[in-house]
């Protein structure tokens, strides 16, 4: 007897609209691989909710109105053995699983495409599918704000990054398509070099997780997936159209992928492109000149992939201009201070899409190799080889014609993974990682000095899983060598480092019932001290301070303790992070008192220092779902943020904020209507921001300002056109079109804050 | 087979690795000598030196002062000169401004003086008065600042006076020096005899 292949394809189709809806569905067919024909009947279920449907005579089903969250679906056919498959909604638009079903091997599941991977024992939070494409035309950093314990620490609206529970840039990893983005991630105005649009998926990972992706990763890690290449025979593509009124603003971004049939039916490609210009931003009552951004992006991508093998080449470009608000631009102290008590900027503008100096011209680009090879009885064997170029020129108004500032930074980094197959409670994944990175500046300013870096590292984690209970341990250790070529006049001055440690994690899942797991995790994570806070000596572009860096400074070791406890009932939803994060030679930039007198007049003088630091916080996110028709959440963040030795509080810290949300989906009776406008809501959301009050000593130039609340409003329908899945979200930010200025936001001491926004959007799939 | 397969692979991938880093690796700049090595920056903006040349109109005997800030911002101190007046004089001022990090110097007043429609040069006196009229002015006949006619009071006191040169770029100049931002801001002593 012929052992008998299952072949299985579930295609989720992720269309939610508020985050975390219950209006995902999940469709597919049940198919016999061997004959490709259709199995009849097969009841598909969701065990957690019991929702669930038969195929028809096809094998097609769907299952309707499901939440967001992990489930086990059950399919079952008459004379078969029945399976189960973890499944998160909405993770994925298409998940595609083989099935080998023999009757003496009932454990052996072969995940095709990419497997969904085992929780993270640290809180994990996701944005995909309809929750990413309506929130086009925003900046990385603003479309993470989503998720709560993320704020965007801002140079304006056009320049802004993400920081997770306090902490942002070389303490907060971003792991671009497998490959640790590197560019100048140092600095507070140098935002992620990456094309929100090219994302299919954006997961944060919250809590020290150095040990899978190197040190540096302390607060947590980013990762940024690409739309996955068409993992069965054909074409799709995608057109996403966005406007927002503000800054005039426009972007068209497309994709189309292609897997070959036949011989070639293992090669795939893929092409994704996003153009993108906006104006002049509008504060309530006046426009803020040169702050328009122009960026040009795109991915290509092939792949041959087979059942245990395949390789993979991407290549993808990010180029952006960005304006910097010609009102910020400042020579001294007398300047800031001229500008903070002026009531509005003295450069005054009309709306225009020019871009002059001062502005930051950046391009990143990246190129990948990748492969994987599935040895039998072993496990999973990967390997990913990357280069990444990033060129930054920060243009003054000065000059306009040379960059006052260039940095160029080439990064090439190896990671060998070993993931071994499930013995019986245990798996693992073991791996290698290497990096060499050599960083030049030039220009007119001096401000770092070169250098050259080499990492490397190896780690091991292993998970035991066994009833209710997955427990994880993970060790890591990693050397890093840097070398430092600075200038005193025209000599040049070497300077030689060598770090290494032990990064470590434990953590674990108890699945109390199927609707309540708590997660925790506790991680130790450790960083090197930057360049700039080695040898930054001078003023730093736009802040009226002298920065002098400290050439002895230790190395930084963290270790953070998270726990999540994740309720999920009918009505409910409920999510709560709370976290202690613990810093040895916590590195912040702390004021003197000093003055320094210079030809441009008297600065104050801030040296990097290091201290004991203590974060602790708080994240939530609760729903509940009245009926089908109503559905109420909140979400919020809280930090405190001590420096243990002074007894004073951190420099930098996000305020608490908090967002609710009230969203009404009408679920037309009329039939036409349904048909038409399928999946409608409407959603009215206000977001808190407090004033932060928690500030110590002569950190800041200017008070904080105040708190302030933000009511917007979101719509959302599809529309079946011309057979295909289309979209149209509307958007309203500031609906009041208040003033106000965040603390969070570097252009606080010279203008206002954005004010009503209006974000049309509109995608289709083919 | 199958181990010497498994075997061959992690082998093959890890030397892969390993060429791939080395290929791509980044030589160190030994000895002055090396593409990561640091070029001379050339900072073109700099000003070092803000030199104030003073005419008696009654003996025009000239007196120069400076305040020199070799190192740019940070390092050491400026070194600035004390600035000698005579009560009730009238004193013709010419403002000059010098990169001495280049050799020979630079001067940059000469630059201020080509795009003087997006300069503007202001002298704040205290605690005393000092009567200033402006000698120059830039093609939208807006003063400009780099020569004064400055008037003593007539009663010997001490103080001080702040030169400011500010960059006003955009059609922002006025005439005052409010808008822009500030490339000198620069004190002297001041003794009036």
């Amino acid at each position: 007897m012929r052992i008998p292949f299952w072949f299985i394809v579930i295609t989720l189709f992720a269309c939610g609209n508020v985050y975390g809806q219950c209006a995902f569905s999940l469709a597919g067919a049940v198919k016999d691989a061997e004959t490709g024909e259709g199995l009849a009947f097969t009841s598909v279920w969701i065990k957690e909710t019991g929702q669930g449907a038969y195929a028809d005579s096809n094998g097609y089903f769907i299952l309707t109105d499901l939440c967001q969250g992990d489930y086990t679906v059950v399919v079952a056919h008459t004379g078969c053995e029945m399976r189960n498959f973890l499944i998160h909604i909405p993770e994925k638009s298409r998940v595609i699983f083989s099935l080998s079903h023999t009757l003496e091997n009932l454990d052996a599941v072969i995940i095709r495409g990419k497997s969904i991977a085992p929780r993270r024992t640290q809180s994990e939070s996701f944005l995909s599918g309809n929750d990413l494409s309506k929130e086009s035309g925003q900046t990385l950093g603003k479309i993470l704000e989503k998720i709560p314990g993320i704020a965007a620490l801002q140079t304006g609206i056009t320049i802004s990054k993400p920081v997770l529970n306090g902490l942002h840039s070389n303490r907060l990893l971003i792991l671009n398509n497998d490959v640790r983005q590197e560019a100048q991630q140092w600095g507070g105005e140098h935002a992620p070099e990456i094309d929100p649009m090219a994302a299919g998926k954006i997961t944060v990972v919250k809590g020290a997780n150095a040990v899978r992706y190197g040190p540096d990763a302390m607060a947590g890690v980013i990762i940024i997936d690409p739309f996955e290449l068409r993992d069965s025979s054909g074409w799709e593509g995608s057109m996403n159209v966005s406007a927002m009124s503000n800054s005039r603003q426009g972007l068209i971004s497309g994709r189309i992928g292609h897997r070959l049939r036949g011989k070639m039916q293992p090669l795939s490609w893929q092409f994704q492109g996003t153009l993108k210009q906006g104006g002049n931003i509008r504060t309530p009552d006046y426009f803020l000149k040169n702050t328009g951004v122009k960026e040009a992006n795109f991915g290509l991508s092939a792949g041959w992939n087979k059942e245990d093998y395949g390789i993979l080449v991407y290549y993808s470009r990010f180029h952006t201009n960005v304006g910097i608000f010609s009102g910020s631009h400042i020579g001294n102290l007398t300047d800031l201070m001229a500008a903070f008590q002026g009531t509005k900027p003295v450069v005054s503008s009309g709306f225009s899409y020019e871009i002059t100096s001062p502005y930051q011209n950046i391009v990143h680009n990246l190129a990948k190799a990748e492969a994987f090879w599935k040895v039998t009885n072993a496990g999973k064997i990967s390997l990913i080889l990357a280069s990444q170029h990033n060129l930054r020129e920060e243009y003054d108004s000065h000059k306009p014609e040379v960059p006052s500032l260039k940095y160029a930074v080439n990064t090439t980094t190896a990671d060998l993974v070993f993931e071994h197959n499930r013995r019986g409670n245990w798996m693992g994944t073991w791996g290698l990682s290497g990096m060499t990175q050599a960083n030049r500046m030039s220009g007119s300013r001096y401000f770092l000095p070169n250098y050259v870096n080499l990492t490397g590292g190896a780690f091991g984690i292993e998970r035991w899983r066994k009833d209710k209970w997955e427990l994880e341990a993970g060790l890591r250790y990693d050397y890093r060598f840097l070398e430092t070529y600075g200038l005193k006049g025209n000599e040049i001055v070497t300077h030689s480092y060598r770090f290494s440690n032990v990064s470590g994690s434990l953590g674990g899942i108890f699945h109390a019932s199927d609707q309540l797991h708590f997660t925790f995790n506790a991680g130790r994570a450790w960083r090197s001290p930057g360049v700039n806070e080695l040898f930054s000596n001078g003023l730093h572009h736009g802040a009226a301070a002298l920065e002098i860096g400290d050439s002895t400074m230790k190395m930084e070791n963290a270790w953070k303790a998270i726990l999540t406890t994740d309720f999920q009932a009918a009505h409910w939803l409920i999510q709560v992070t709370p976290y202690v994060h613990y810093f040895e030679n916590y590195i912040y930039l702390a004021p003197t008192g000093e003055v320094a007198l210079t030809v441009r007049g008297a600065f104050p003088v801030f040296r990097y220092k290091q201290t004991q630091a203590l974060l602790n916080g708080l994240d939530y996110r609760a729903r509940y779902t009245l009926n089908p028709h109503w559905e109420v959440e909140s979400s919020g963040a809280v930090i405190r943020a001590r420096n243990l030795i002074l007894q004073g509080w951190l420099f930098g810290i996000p305020s608490d904020r908090f967002t609710h949300a009230v969203t009404w989906k009408p679920g037309w009776h009329n039939h036409h209507l349904e048909k038409f406008f399928s999946n409608a809501y409407f959603s009215v959301n206000f977001r808190h921001i407090l004033k932060q009050t928690r500030i110590s000593g002569e950190q800041d130039f200017a008070p904080a300002p105040k708190g302030y609340g933000l009511l917007g409003l979101e719509a959302g329908m599809e529309i079946p056109l011309m057979k295909q899945e289309a979209s149209l979200n509307l958007a309203c930010d500031n609906l009041l079109n208040i003033r106000y200025r965040d603390y969070m936001d570097r252009f606080r001491y010279f203008s206002d804050a954005q004010g009503r926004n209006v974000r049309l959007q509109f995608s289709i799939k083919f | 087979m199958k181990t010497i397969q498994k075997f061959n692979l992690a082998v093959y991938f890890i030397v892969l690795s390993g060429m791939w880093m080395m290929f791509s690796g980044c030589p160190r700049c030994k000895d002055g000598v090396g593409e990561n090595c640091p070029n001379p920056i050339n900072q073109e903006e700099l000003i070092t030196t803000v030199m104030l040349s003073l005419r008696d109109s009654a003996t025009n005997e000239i007196t120069v002062y400076s305040f020199k800030d070799l190192d740019g911002e940070g390092g050491n101190n400026p070194v600035i000169d004390s600035i000698y007046v005579k009560n009730g004089h009238k004193y013709y001022s010419d403002l000059i401004l010098l990169n001495e990090q280049e050799s020979p110097a630079d001067t940059i007043s000469v630059e201020v003086k080509e795009e003087a429609d997006e300069h503007f040069v202001g002298y704040e006196f205290s605690p005393f008065p000092v009567s200033l009229s402006y000698l120059d002015k830039d093609a939208n006949n807006l003063n400009l600042g780099l020569k004064t006619l400055w008037r003593i009071p007539g009663t010997p006191t001490t103080g001080t006076v702040t030169v400011i040169l500010k960059h006003q770029p955009d059609g922002v100049k006025n005439g005052t020096v409010t808008p822009g931002d500030t490339d000198v801001e620069a004190t002297f002593p001041v003794v009036i005899e």
